[in-house]
């Protein structure tokens, strides 16, 4: 089925609206979304270890409504409490660059895994 | 209920669309256009369901009716809103996620389902999406 097709001025309409932010918005709203890829490796090491989010505040010493506040993309991470969380779940983030667009598998195109 | 739909993003990670009902379209749209604070919110979110590894979390969530999973919702709070996004997913063809943007509900008095809510869950619940 051709998916594409379907819809296209639809898409087009929304790309543009998704696109209106001024030069300083979108830097902002993609600093979140840079952010947003911490948090969900985050959020599979709390799962797989049953940390819930008040304990892992209680591990890193802040608030429960702080991180609350971050995972939902309304406060900014900043690498102080990365580093804090790390060393808590006792993990290590390593960087990588995204590739291109149509690689086959998701996992040849993470950007960013972590050791335990 | 048959109900039509369009995409409106695909995730360049994995098999994962986000779609929006033909008939709700332009309420939906509309909510966004314009408002900066949306767009910046809308664009977090989509990129949490589109792009991430784990798409739920606190402003996509399933909800339960009846201690069953009956729909999901985005959850808008700028400026203070309430705003809420009822969604109903679909796989196509097996390997097609799609997450598609039912119900616009601009303005959610409380934090529980009441029974208007309850409404909308029940009308989306009987949608059976096509593209």
């Amino acid at each position: 089925m051709n998916y594409e097709v379907k819809g296209r001025d639809t898409q087009e309409r929304f790309r543009r609206i998704m696109n209106s932010l001024t030069e300083s918005e979108k830097i902002e709203s993609d600093s979140f979304i840079l952010m947003s890829s911490f948090l969900s490796v985050i959020e599979i090491v709390q799962e797989e270890k049953g940390i819930t989010r008040k304990e892992l505040a209680s591990m890193i010493k802040t608030s429960p409504s702080y991180l609350t506040q971050v995972f939902r993309g309304d406060k900014p991470l900043n690498f102080i409490t990365l580093a804090k969380i790390q060393r808590a779940l006792g993990i290590r983030f390593s960087v990588g660059l995204k590739q291109g667009k149509k690689l086959p598998t998701a996992r040849k195109n993470a950007k960013l895994e972590f050791q335990h | 209920m048959k109900r039509k739909f369009e995409i409106l993003q695909k995730s360049t990670t994995y098999e994962r669309v986000i779609g929006v009902d033909i008939e709700e379209r332009e309420e939906i749209i509309k909510l966004l256009e314009g408002n900066s604070k949306y767009i910046k919110k809308f664009r977090y979110v989509v990129d949490k369901i589109l792009e991430q590894p784990n798409m739920y979390f606190d402003d996509y969530k399933k909800i339960r009716l009846n201690n069953r999973e009956a729909i999901t919702e985005i959850r808008l709070f700028p400026n203070g809103d309430n705003c809420r996004i009822y969604c109903k997913e679909k796989v196509i063809e097996g390997t097609l996620h799609c997450v598609i943007m039912a119900v616009l509900l601009e303005k959610k008095k409380s934090q529980k389902i009441n029974k208007a809510i309850q409404q909308i869950i029940n009308r989306i619940k009987t949608y059976e999406y096509e593209l």
